[in-house]
C-alpha cells in the first residue's frame, strides 16, 4: 500500500492511501483529510494541491507500507 | 593709546558676532570612520492582539414582542423544570450552522524597537574618546526582513504617513520708523510739527525635518529617522503590522449537545457534529522561535569640543558610521501555533479518533475549545452500547475501526490532548 502524507506544524498526516503508487505532481487531494496508515519506506515527494484551495500547494511524501 | 585699545575690542567683538549665532549648525564638521559599537537597535517587544470574534445570531430579547411570546412557550414546553427554562432564556442562539472559529493565519503584532546610545563615561576626559553628553544619533534606518522559511508576509502597518518635526531655529526683526519734523511759524502762532511712524515685525525662522518615515514590502519594514538641532534619536519606535501565514486547511469540529432530564438527572447528549473548515499557518514544522533579521545604519554626531554649552554652534564635531545586523525573536511556538485540541492517546504511538463521514471521508475530530474536546470525551466514556458510535452522518473511528463503547480497552485510554 502506498501513502500520501502532509506534515504540517510539525504534524504528520495522511491524507490519501493507494494499492499503486499512482501519485505525481499537480494532483490535487483533500488536505483536511487524516486516514489510519501504516508507512514504513520513504519513495519520493510530490508537489499536490489540496481540492479546497486551488492556490495552495504542498509538498508531500509518499511513503511504501 | 587707550582710545586705540577701545577701537581694537570693539572691532573684535563685531567680527566674532556673526560666528556667535544660533543659526549655524556647528563650528566645524568632519567625517571620521566607521564605528559599529556606538549604537544598539533590538526589538524589545512584542504583542499578538487577537482579532475577536464576533458572535452572529441573537437572543431571546432580540426579539419582537409577539415573538418573544412565542419562543417563551416553546421553552416552557421544551424545558419543564424552572432552572432549566430560566438558562434556556439567556442563551445566544446562532443565526446559522456557523462556527466560531476563524483563520488563525492574520497576526497582529505590536513591534517596539528600542534604539540607545552606548555611553562611555570613563573616557570622558580622554581626547580619543568617541562619547561626550552632547552626542546624539543624527540618522538612522534600520529593517525587518521575515524568514522565506516562515512563509509570513507583510499585509499591512500604521506607518503609511510621513511624521514630520519642526523646530525654531531663529528670529527675524525687521524695524522700520519714519520721523517727520517741522519747524515754522504761522503768525502769530508757531508750529512745530512732529510725526513718528514706527513699524516692526518680527518673524520667527522654523525648520521642518523627517521625524519618521518607512517603507512596507511582503517581506521586510524599513523604518528612517532623522534628528535635528537637540534631537537625539535615542528611543522607541513603535510599529504595529499586521502579518499573515500561508495557509493550510483543517477541519474543526463544533459538537452540538442537548441536555436531557433523564429519571431525575440531567444528561448531555452529543447530538451533531458540524465541521468547518479553518486556515492555519502553512510550515512544514514548528520552530520554538521565528526569528526575523534586524539591519541597522546610522550616522552618530560625536561632539569633539564645545559640548560644555547646550548651543551647537560652537561644536567641532565628528561624524561617525555604524552598521549592524541581528536575529531578533519574532514569533515563539505559542504565538503561532493554534490551540486545538484532539482526542486520542499518546502511547505506545500516537493516534487519535476521527470521524468518518458516509462517503467515505475520514477527518480528524479536533476542536478550538478545550471544552468541547472535553465535553466530547465525557460523553464516549458515558455509553455502554456495542454498537460503533455514530453521530448523525459520522462513524467514530480510533486505529482503523469504528470506536465501541464497550470491550474497547482503547476508549479508557482516550484522552485530551493539543493537536500540534
Amino acid at each position: 500500500m502506498y501513502y500520501l502524507i502532509v506534515r504540517n506544524l510539525g504534524t504528520p498526516r495522511c491524507i490519501d492511501h493507494n494499492s499503486k503508487d499512482v501519485y505525481e505532481d499537480g494532483m490535487s487531494f483533500d488536505c483536511t483529510q487524516h486516514q489510519e496508515c501504516n508507512p514504513r519506506d520513504f519513495v519520493k515527494e510530490v508537489e499536490i494541491t489540496c481540492s479546497e484551495h486551488s492556490d495552495i500547494k504542498i509538498v508531500a511524501m509518499v511513503f511504501k507500507g | 593709546m587707550k582710545n586705540l585699545c577701545i577701537l581694537l575690542a570693539g572691532g573684535t567683538i563685531l567680527i566674532s558676532q556673526p560666528g556667535c549665532t544660533s543659526l549655524e549648525r556647528f563650528k566645524s564638521a568632519t567625517y571620521m570612520a566607521q564605528d559599529n559599537t556606538l549604537v544598539e537597535v533590538d526589538l524589545f517587544s512584542t504583542q499578538l492582539l487577537q482579532g475577536e470574534i464576533v458572535p452572529t445570531g441573537g437572543s431571546l430579547w432580540d426579539l419582537s414582542a409577539g415573538a418573544q411570546t412565542q419562543f417563551v412557550q416553546i421553552l416552557d414546553r421544551r424545558y419543564p423544570e424552572n432552572g432549566l427554562f430560566i438558562d434556556a432564556l439567556g442563551r445566544q442562539y446562532p443565526e446559522s450552522w456557523t462556527l466560531p472559529v476563524q483563520d488563525q493565519i492574520d497576526k497582529k503584532l505590536r513591534m517596539v524597537f528600542t534604539v540607545r546610545k552606548n555611553r562611555d563615561y570613563t573616557h570622558l576626559s580622554d581626547p580619543a574618546s568617541r562619547f561626550s553628553p552632547a552626542d546624539r544619533i543624527e540618522f538612522i534606518v534600520f529593517s525587518l526582513t521575515l524568514p522565506d522559511s516562515s512563509g509570513l508576509r507583510f499585509t499591512q502597518w500604521n506607518r503609511y504617513a510621513t511624521e514630520y518635526g519642526e523646530i525654531e531655529i531663529g528670529d527675524i526683526t525687521f524695524s522700520r520708523n519714519l520721523t517727520f519734523e517741522a519747524d515754522g511759524r504761522v503768525d502769530p502762532v508757531d508750529i512745530n510739527p512732529r510725526f513718528n511712524l514706527g513699524r516692526n515685525e518680527e518673524q520667527m525662522v522654523r525648520s521642518r525635518y523627517l521625524k519618521l518615515n518607512g517603507t512596507l514590502d511582503e517581506r521586510s519594514i524599513e523604518i528612517r529617522e532623522e534628528g535635528t538641532r537637540e534631537v537625539d534619536l535615542t528611543g522607541n519606535v513603535m510599529a504595529d503590522v499586521t502579518l499573515r501565514f500561508e495557509g493550510f486547511p483543517e477541519r474543526i469540529t463544533l459538537p452540538l449537545f442537548e441536555t436531557e432530564d433523564s429519571e431525575g438527572s440531567m444528561k448531555s447528549e452529543l447530538k451533531a457534529l458540524v465541521l468547518k473548515e479553518a486556515l492555519v499557518p502553512r510550515m512544514k514544522d514548528a520552530p520554538d522561535t521565528i526569528l526575523a533579521r534586524l539591519q541597522v545604519e546610522y550616522i552618530y554626531r560625536h561632539v569633539q569640543s564645545g559640548w560644555k554649552t547646550y548651543q551647537e554652534w560652537d561644536d567641532r564635531v565628528e561624524y561617525y558610521s555604524g552598521w549592524l545586523e541581528k536575529d531578533v525573536p519574532l514569533f515563539t511556538r505559542k504565538d503561532y501555533v493554534p490551540d486545538f485540541f484532539c482526542l486520542g492517546r499518546e502511547v505506545p504511538e500516537k493516534k487519535i479518533v476521527t470521524v468518518k463521514n458516509l462517503h467515505g471521508g475520514e477527518y480528524p475530530l479536533q476542536f478550538a475549545d478545550y471544552n468541547d474536546a472535553s465535553r466530547v470525551l465525557d460523553w464516549i466514556r458515558s455509553r455502554d452500547e456495542q454498537d460503533p458510535l455514530e453521530v448523525g452522518q459520522y462513524t467514530l473511528i480510533f486505529g482503523g475501526m469504528p470506536l465501541t463503547a464497550v470491550g474497547d480497552a482503547g476508549r479508557q485510554q482516550l484522552k485530551v490532548m493539543p493537536v500540534y
